[in-house]
C-alpha cells in the first residue's frame, strides 16, 4: 500500500496528460475545415472493430510483421485489466475489479501472461527489425526504439512482480501464471529473502507504473499518440464513397479562402490523420509517384505537414474560432501576400504551407491512385488533403502548370482538354448508326462516351469495338453526341473546382432534360464521377462501367465470344478508378477468362495492389519532368511479372500510357488493349 | 481610268519576288480598269533595280529614300505612302501581306480614311471596282469584298498568283524627295538569326521528326530539311524523352502550340496528344512507314515510306527549287 | 499609369462556323465566344505593366452585349475596370472599329495600349493600328518583348524568316501583342467573383462614330471548299518526293 505515493504520481501523472490532450482536442476543435462524420454508426462500429481491432490492414499485407504489432496491441488491451488492479492495488491491497477473484480472474491471467510473452516477442522482433534489417519504408527513430524497449520492460516488470508475489507466498490461483511461476522458481532456488522478494515487488511495481504514467505522457509527442488516436480514427473514416472529393461551397461570398492555405484550414479530421500516422510508410512503399522518384512520398508529406501543425499549435489554438483574416478579394486576381508574422496577426500569422513546407511539385505529383490510403492501416486520407492544397493553389492564385492550365482552358472552351471543336464530339459514330438521345431519348441506357472515346483515334477504337458489342447484343442505348462534355475528373483533381461545378451542373441538366436513368461509362474517370460525385449536383443514376455490361452480356449468354486467341497470354491491368475506388476487380477478369483460348497472368502489383500508369489525377494532362516515367514502370511490372504480350485495359488513360510505355520502351512484340476490343476481336 | 499603285517590298539590295508576283497581278487588274501600275520602293539599298519592277508590269517606279528610311516604321513609311498617294492619285492601292505589307497599308489606309482589305485570297474588278476575296474564322469561311473610297487598298498574300514571266520593258524611275520627320517608333537594331532558330510558336514552316527518327544523330535529317525551307524544327514528345531533341522543340498538347502554314511531320504517328498542338497548320504533310498511322487521316499530303529514304531526297529536291 | 487594352470577343477557333441564309454573315446561335487570344497577352501584358509601375487598366471592347463577358474575363485576371462600346445596329469593320476605340481612348488619356496583335476571327490586324493613327501615337506590332524604363518602351519585334527588330518607342505607344509575349494567368476564384462587381462603363457607337461609317462592304460570305481528303503521294522515294515539292509549291502554294 503506497496510497500517499501512488496519489502524487497519479495526479502528476494524468495532470500532464490531460494538459496534453486539451491541447491536441483544441487543436482538432480550432480546425476550420467542416467536416461532420456522425453518420452511420453501425457501420463506423463495423469498421473500427475490423481495422483497428482485428489490425486488418497488418495481417493482410506483410503479414509476419503485422502479426507482431497485433501481438502488442491485442496485449495492450488484455494487460489494461491488470494494469487497472494494480494502480488500484496502491490504494487497497485486495483490489480487484469485479469477478477477477474467482474462475474468470483465473482464466484472464493466464491469457495475460500469454499475451504478455507474445508481446515480449513481438517487442524483440520489431526491435530487431529496426536495429537489424532497417526495411526502407520504415521512419527510423531512436524514439520508436524507446518505446519499444518501454514496452519490453513493463512486460519484464509485470513477470517480475508475478514471480516475486508467488515466491513471497504461493496461493492455488498462481497456476495460473506460468511466467510467474517459473520467475518464482529461480528466486526461491536463489534463496531469495522475504525482504529482498518485497523489494523486487515495490521496485517493479514502481517502474512498472511510474513506466505506464510516463509512457502515457510521452505517447502524444512523438508517432506512438497513434496508440491513442487510431481507433478514433478509424472509427471516423470516410464513409462517403472514396471517389467523392468534398463539394466546396462556391456561393458563399463571405468564404475568405478556398482550399487550403494554412494547416488550421484542414478539417479536424485531416488534423487527425496527422495523429495518428505511424510513420509505417506502407503508402510510400505503395505511390507510384514516390517509385519513380518524385518527391511525393504520402508519408514524408502527412509528417510535414503533421510536424508543421505542432510548431504552430499556439498560433492556431489562439485563432481557433474564425477570425477577421485579410480578404483575399482585397486583392487583385493573385492572392494578396500575408501579413507578417505577429502577434493579433489572425490566420496571417501562420505561414502557407506552401512552398515551405510543402513544394507544389510534391502535391501535383499525385496521380490520386489511392494506394497510400488502401495501404493504411489506420484508414488515413491523403488524396483529400493533397487536392484541397491544390484547390488551394489553383483557384486562389492560379498557380498551376501551364500544360494542366491548357487542358483547363480547353476544357473551360470546348468541353474537352485537347480543345478540339465540342460541335465534333459525336462525329465518330456517324457512320455507325448510333442515335443520339436528341434523335430518340426512349433508350434504356445513356452511353457516356467520354472525351477521349469520343476525339482519341485510339479510344475511337474502343468506342466503335463498344458499341459494336452493344449493337449486336441489341442493347437499346444512344449517345449525347455534341450534348456530352467533360465530366470534369480532370479538372476537380487539379483543383479547379469552380470549372469542375459548371461541368456537373451542365451534364446533370442535359441527363435530365433526357429523363436519364441508367449510364454506361468505357472510362473509369466518367464512371466515379457519374456515378459518386454527380449526386452531389442531384444527378443519380445506375452507372455501369463497359466491363461489367460486357460481363452481364457473356454471363446471360447473350455474347458469345468463339474466335480462339489460343497461343496468347494477357494480363490485366487495373484502372485505379475502376479498381480502388470502386471495387471493380473482377468484371474485366471475367470478361478475359470468356475469351477463349486466352491464357490471362496476374501481375504480381494486381487488384488493390494495382500500380497506378500515371494518369489520374488529372496527370495525363500534364508533362512527367521529375524522376522517371510510371508508366514505364508499369510497363516493367508487366514484363518482370508475367510472360503477356497483351496488355488489357479499361481505361483509355491506362491504353495510352502503357501503349506510349511499349512504344517508348522498344517493346515491339507487347501491345495494349481495351477489353471490348479483345472481345470484340474474338466475336 | 483606273491606275495602281503598288508597295513594293526588298531586302539586301533585292526586290522581293512576292513584289513582282504582285506587280504582275496589278497590271491584270490596271488593265481592266484601263490604267497603269506605279510601283513605290521605298528605303534605301534597292534603287538599283528599281527597273526590274518594269519587267513584270509596272510602268513606273517611285524611289523614296532617307537615312530615317533605312529601316521599316510605320510612322516614316505611312508619311511617304501617303504623300506619294496624294501625288499619284492613284484609284487602287496594293502591298503583299507581309510583315512590312500589312503593317503599312493599315496605318496608311487609316491615315487617308480609307478601307483596306488585309490578307487577301484573291482580286479581281467587278464593275470598276477592286473586289477582294479573304479568308476569316481561321479559313472556315471565305468573304468577298469591297473596300470602300479612293484609293481602294488591299494586301495580297504571297505566293497567292505565279509570277509571270519578265517582260524586257523598262519603266521611268522616278525619285520621291521626302522627309519622314520625327519618327516615335525608331529601330534601333535589327538581328539577323538562323531561321531554324526562330521560335515555333510564331514560325510560318515547321519541320517535325518523331520517335521514328531512331537517334538523335538522326534528326540531323530533320534539321537539314528545315533549314532547305528556312522552317522550324519541331518534335513529338516521344523523340523529346528519347533526347533527341530538346523540350522547347515539343509540340503538342503538353508542348508547343503551333499554327504554321506548312508542317512536315516526319515519322510522327500522330497521337492525340501530338495532334493536339499542330492541328490547325494550314498545310499538313506526313511521311511515315505506317499507312495506319492517325497521323494520315490530318495530312493533306502523305508519303507512306521510309523517311531516311524520302526525307533527303525531299531535302535535296527543296534546295533546287528554292534555288531557283 | 492609365494603361488601356484592347480587346475583342470572338468566336472560339474551333466553333464550327455556319453562314447565314442570306449569306450576309454567320450564325452566332452555337458559337462560343472566347476573349481573342492574342489579346489575352496584351491584359497580361498589362497587368505586369501594373504591377510594376502602379496605376490601373481599363479593357476597352467594342461589340454587342455578350461582349462584357469576355471583358468580365479580362477584369478577372485583374483589370481594374472595363469600357464597352454598344455596336448594336452598328456595321463594324477595322475602321469604324478604331475609330470607336481611339475615340474611348481619347477620353480616358491612356499612357499606354496594349492590344492582340490581330483578331483571330477576321485576322485583319488592322483596329491598333488604327487607333494609334487616329490618337498620333507610334505603333509597333506584333511584339514579342516589351520593356519599360521611364518614358521610353523597348519593343523586340519578329520579322520575317527569324530576323527581329529591336524598337525604343517614346510613349504613348500602341503595343500589339503576339504570343510568346508572356503566358497569360489563370484567373483566380476570387479574381472571378470580384469581376462581377468591376464597373463595365457603357458608350454609345454612334456618338463616337459621328457619320462615318464602314470601309469595308462585305457582299457575300461562303463556305471554303470542302477540305479535300488527305492526298497519299504513290510512288517511290524519288518520284513521291518530286511529286509532294510540286504539290506544295503550285497546289497548296505555301513554297
Amino acid at each position: 500500500m503506497y496510497p500517499v505515493t501512488m496519489s502524487i504520481l497519479l495526479v502528476i501523472g494524468l495532470a500532464a496528460f490531460a494538459y496534453t490532450a486539451f491541447n491536441r482536442i483544441g487543436l482538432l476543435l480550432a480546425a476550420k475545415g467542416r467536416d461532420p462524420r456522425w453518420d452511420n454508426i453501425p457501420g463506423r462500429i463495423g469498421t473500427t472493430i475490423e481495422y483497428a481491432f482485428g489490425q486488418l490492414r497488418l495481417l493482410l499485407r506483410e503479414r509476419k510483421w503485422g502479426l507482431m504489432h497485433a501481438f502488442i496491441f491485442w496485449g495492450f488491451l488484455v494487460v489494461a485489466i491488470r494494469t487497472i488492479t494494480l494502480f488500484g492495488q496502491a490504494f487497497s491491497p485486495a483490489f480487484h475489479l469485479p469477478l477477477m477473484d474467482g474462475w474468470v480472474g483465473d482464466i484472464y491471467t493466464l491469457t495475460k501472461d500469454i499475451f504478455q510473452v507474445l508481446v515480449t516477442v513481438g517487442v524483440v522482433v520489431l526491435l530487431f527489425r529496426r536495429i537489424v534489417i532497417r526495411p526502407k519504408r520504415l521512419t527510423l527513430s531512436f524514439e520508436a526504439n524507446l518505446i519499444l524497449a518501454a514496452i519490453g520492460i513493463l512486460m519484464i516488470t509485470d513477470f517480475l512482480m508475478e514471480g516475486a508475489e508467488i515466491a513471497k507466498s504461493w496461493s492455488p490461483h498462481a497456476i495460473w501464471s506460468p511466467v510467474g511461476m517459473w520467475i518464482a522458481g529461480i528466486f526461491t532456488a536463489a534463496k531469495t529473502s522475504q525482504e529482498a522478494l518485497t523489494t523486487w515487488f515495490t521496485v517493479n511495481y514502481f517502474i512498472h507504473t511510474a513506466g505506464i504514467l510516463a509512457f502515457l505522457n510521452y505517447l502524444p509527442y512523438g508517432k506512438h499518440f497513434h496508440i491513442i488516436t487510431s481507433i478514433p480514427n478509424v472509427f471516423f473514416h470516410k464513409t462517403v464513397p472514396a471517389g467523392a472529393l468534398s463539394k466546396m461551397n462556391l456561393e458563399d461570398e463571405s468564404t475568405a479562402t478556398f482550399g487550403v492555405e494554412k494547416i488550421n484550414q484542414f478539417s479536424w479530421k485531416q488534423m487527425l490523420d496527422m495523429y495518428s500516422c505511424t510513420e509505417c510508410g506502407r503508402c510510400e512503399d505503395q505511390c507510384p509517384a514516390w517509385a519513380t522518384d518524385k518527391p511525393l512520398s504520402p508519408k514524408k508529406y502527412l509528417m510535414a505537414i503533421r510536424d508543421h501543425m505542432y510548431k504552430n499549435a499556439k498560433t492556431i489554438l489562439k485563432h481557433g474560432s474564425p477570425s477577421p483574416s485579410p480578404s483575399p478579394l482585397d486583392g487583385e486576381g493573385k492572392m494578396s501576400p500575408s501579413p507578417p508574422v505577429g502577434e493579433g496577426g489572425g490566420e496571417g500569422a501562420l505561414p502557407s504551407i506552401v512552398p515551405g513546407i510543402v513544394e507544389p511539385d510534391i502535391l501535383w505529383a499525385c496521380t490520386t491512385c489511392r494506394a497510400c490510403e488502401e495501404a493504411c492501416p489506420v484508414l488515413i486520407e491523403y488524396v483529400d488533403k493533397i487536392v484541397d492544397q491544390r484547390r488551394n493553389l489553383v483557384l486562389m492564385q492560379g498557380a498551376v502548370s501551364l500544360e494542366a492550365q491548357t487542358a483547363l482552358r480547353n476544357i473551360e472552351n470546348n468541353s474537352n482538354p485537347w480543345g478540339i471543336g465540342f460541335s465534333t464530339r459525336g462525329d465518330w459514330a456517324k457512320d455507325l448508326g448510333v442515335r443520339t438521345l436528341a434523335e430518340d431519348k426512349n433508350v434504356e441506357y445513356l452511353y457516356f462516351v467520354g472525351c477521349a472515346g469520343s476525339f482519341d483515334e485510339r479510344a475511337k477504337k474502343v468506342s466503335r469495338a463498344f458499341v459494336n458489342i452493344l449493337q449486336k447484343t441489341g442493347m437499346s442505348f444512344g449517345i449525347l453526341g455534341a450534348e456530352e462534355k467533360c465530366t470534369g475528373d480532370s479538372a476537380r483533381r487539379l483543383g479547379n473546382e469552380y470549372l469542375f461545378q459548371m461541368l456537373a451542373k451542365d451534364s446533370v441538366e442535359t441527363f435530365e432534360g433526357y429523363g436519364v436513368k441508367k449510364v454506361i461509362a468505357t472510362c473509369p474517370h466518367c464512371y466515379n464521377t457519374i456515378k459518386n460525385e454527380f449526386p452531389q449536383f442531384g444527378g443519380n443514376y445506375e452507372v455501369f462501367h463497359h466491363a461489367e455490361i460486357i460481363r452481364n452480356l457473356v454471363a446471360e449468354g447473350r455474347l458469345n465470344p468463339l474466335k480462339t486467341m489460343h497461343g496468347r497470354t494477357a494480363t490485366y491491368h487495373d484502372s485505379c478508378y475502376l479498381g480502388r475506388y470502386n471495387k471493380i476487380y473482377d468484371a474485366p477478369r471475367d470478361v478475359l477468362k470468356a475469351v477463349p483460348g486466352l491464357h490471362v497472368e496476374e501481375m504480381t502489383l494486381s487488384r488493390d495492389l494495382g500500380r497506378c500508369c500515371g494518369a489520374g489525377g488529372g496527370r495525363m494532362w500534364m508533362e512527367e519532368r521529375i524522376g522517371t516515367r510510371m508508366n514505364h514502370k508499369r510497363l516493367e511490372d508487366v514484363q518482370k511479372t508475367t510472360s503477356a504480350t497483351l496488355t488489357a485495359t479499361a481505361c483509355p488513360f491506362c491504353l495510352t500510357m502503357l501503349s506510349d510505355a511499349m512504344k517508348e520502351k522498344g517493346a515491339a512484340d507487347m501491345e495494349a488493349k481495351d477489353i471490348a476490343e479483345i472481345v470484340a476481336e474474338s466475336l | 481610268m483606273g491606275n495602281v499603285l503598288i508597295v513594293a517590298e526588298h531586302a539586301n539590295g533585292k526586290i522581293k519576288k512576292y513584289s513582282f508576283e504582285l506587280a504582275g497581278k496589278a497590271s491584270e487588274l490596271a488593265k481592266e480598269l484601263k490604267g497603269t501600275v506605279t510601283a513605290l520602293l521605298i528605303g534605301e539599298g534597292a534603287e538599283a533595280q528599281a527597273g526590274e519592277l518594269g519587267h513584270y508590269g509596272a510602268s513606273k517606279v517611285i524611289t523614296a529614300s532617307h537615312a530615317e528610311l533605312k529601316y521599316y516604321t510605320p510612322e516614316g513609311y505611312s508619311k511617304v505612302l501617303s504623300d506619294v498617294i496624294a501625288q499619284e492619285k492613284p484609284d487602287v492601292v496594293l502591298g503583299t501581306a507581309s510583315s512590312t505589307g500589312k503593317d503599312l497599308l493599315a496605318r496608311t489606309a487609316m491615315r487617308l480614311g480609307v478601307g483596306l482589305a488585309s490578307d487577301c485570297v484573291d482580286m479581281s474588278v467587278s464593275n470598276g471596282k477592286l473586289l477582294v476575296s479573304r479568308p476569316v474564322y481561321a479559313g472556315k469561311a471565305i468573304i468577298e469584298a469591297i473596300p470602300e473610297g479612293i484609293p481602294q487598298m488591299a494586301t495580297s498574300r504571297p505566293n497567292t498568283y505565279p509570277v509571270p514571266a519578265p517582260q524586257s520593258d523598262s519603266p521611268s524611275v522616278v525619285v520621291f524627295q521626302t522627309d519622314p520627320g520625327r519618327i516615335k517608333a525608331r529601330v534601333k537594331e535589327v538581328v539577323e538569326s538562323e531561321a531554324g532558330m526562330m521560335d515555333l510558336t510564331e514560325a510560318e514552316r515547321i519541320v517535325s521528326g518523331g520517335r521514328a527518327m531512331g537517334s538523335a544523330d538522326n534528326f540531323k535529317l530533320i534539321k537539314e530539311l528545315a533549314k532547305a525551307i528556312g522552317a522550324t524544327v519541331g518534335a513529338s514528345r516521344a523523340a523529346v524523352d528519347a533526347g533527341f531533341a530538346s523540350h522547347d522543340h515539343q509540340v503538342g498538347q503538353t508542348g508547343k502550340t503551333v499554327n504554321p502554314t506548312l508542317y512536315i511531320a516526319c515519322g510522327i504517328s500522330g497521337a492525340i496528344q501530338h495532334l493536339a498542338g499542330m492541328r490547325t497548320s494550314k498545310v499538313i504533310v506526313a511521311v511515315n512507314k505506317d499507312p495506319e498511322a492517325p497521323i494520315f487521316s490530318k495530312a493533306d499530303y502523305g508519303i507512306v515510306g521510309d523517311l531516311f529514304k524520302v526525307v533527303p531526297i525531299l531535302t535535296e529536291k527543296f534546295k533546287k527549287l528554292l534555288q531557283e | 499609369m492609365k494603361i488601356g487594352v484592347l480587346l475583342k470577343q470572338v468566336p472560339d477557333t474551333e466553333t464550327k462556323i455556319k453562314i447565314r441564309a442570306d449569306g450576309k454573315g454567320v450564325e452566332e446561335g452555337e458559337i462560343k465566344w472566347v476573349i481573342n487570344p492574342y489579346d489575352e497577352y496584351a491584359v497580361e501584358e498589362a497587368l505586369r505593366l501594373k504591377e510594376k509601375a502602379g496605376g490601373e487598366v481599363v479593357i476597352v471592347s467594342a461589340g454587342p452585349a455578350r461582349a462584357t463577358e469576355a471583358i468580365r474575363q479580362a477584369l478577372a485576371m485583374g483589370a481594374d475596370r472595363g469600357i464597352r462600346i454598344d455596336t448594336t445596329g452598328i456595321e463594324q469593320d477595322p475602321y469604324t472599329t478604331a475609330v470607336m476605340l481611339a475615340g474611348a481612348a481619347k477620353n480616358e488619356s491612356f499612357e499606354i495600349i496594349f492590344a492582340g496583335k490581330q483578331a483571330v476571327d477576321d485576322d485583319c490586324a488592322q483596329v491598333l493600328i488604327g487607333v494609334a493613327e487616329k490618337l498620333g501615337w507610334p505603333h509597333v506590332t506584333p511584339v514579342e518583348k516589351f520593356a519599360l524604363s521611364g518614358k521610353t518602351a523597348t519593343l523586340q519585334r519578329p520579322v520575317a524568316g527569324g530576323t527581329k527588330e529591336m524598337i525604343e518607342a517614346d510613349l504613348p505607344v500602341v503595343v500589339g501583342c503576339e504570343k510568346g509575349l508572356n503566358e497569360p494567368r489563370y484567373a483566380s476564384l476570387p479574381g472571378i467573383m470580384k469581376a462581377k462587381s468591376k464597373p463595365v462603363a457603357e458608350l454609345k457607337a454612334s456618338e463616337l462614330l459621328g457619320t462615318e461609317r464602314a470601309r469595308i462592304n462585305v457582299t457575300k460570305y461562303s463556305l471554303p471548299p470542302e477540305r479535300r481528303a488527305g492526298k497519299i503521294i504513290p510512288g517511290e522515294p524519288e518520284a513521291a518526293a518530286a511529286e509532294l515539292v510540286r504539290l506544295l509549291r503550285e497546289e497548296a502554294k505555301v513554297i
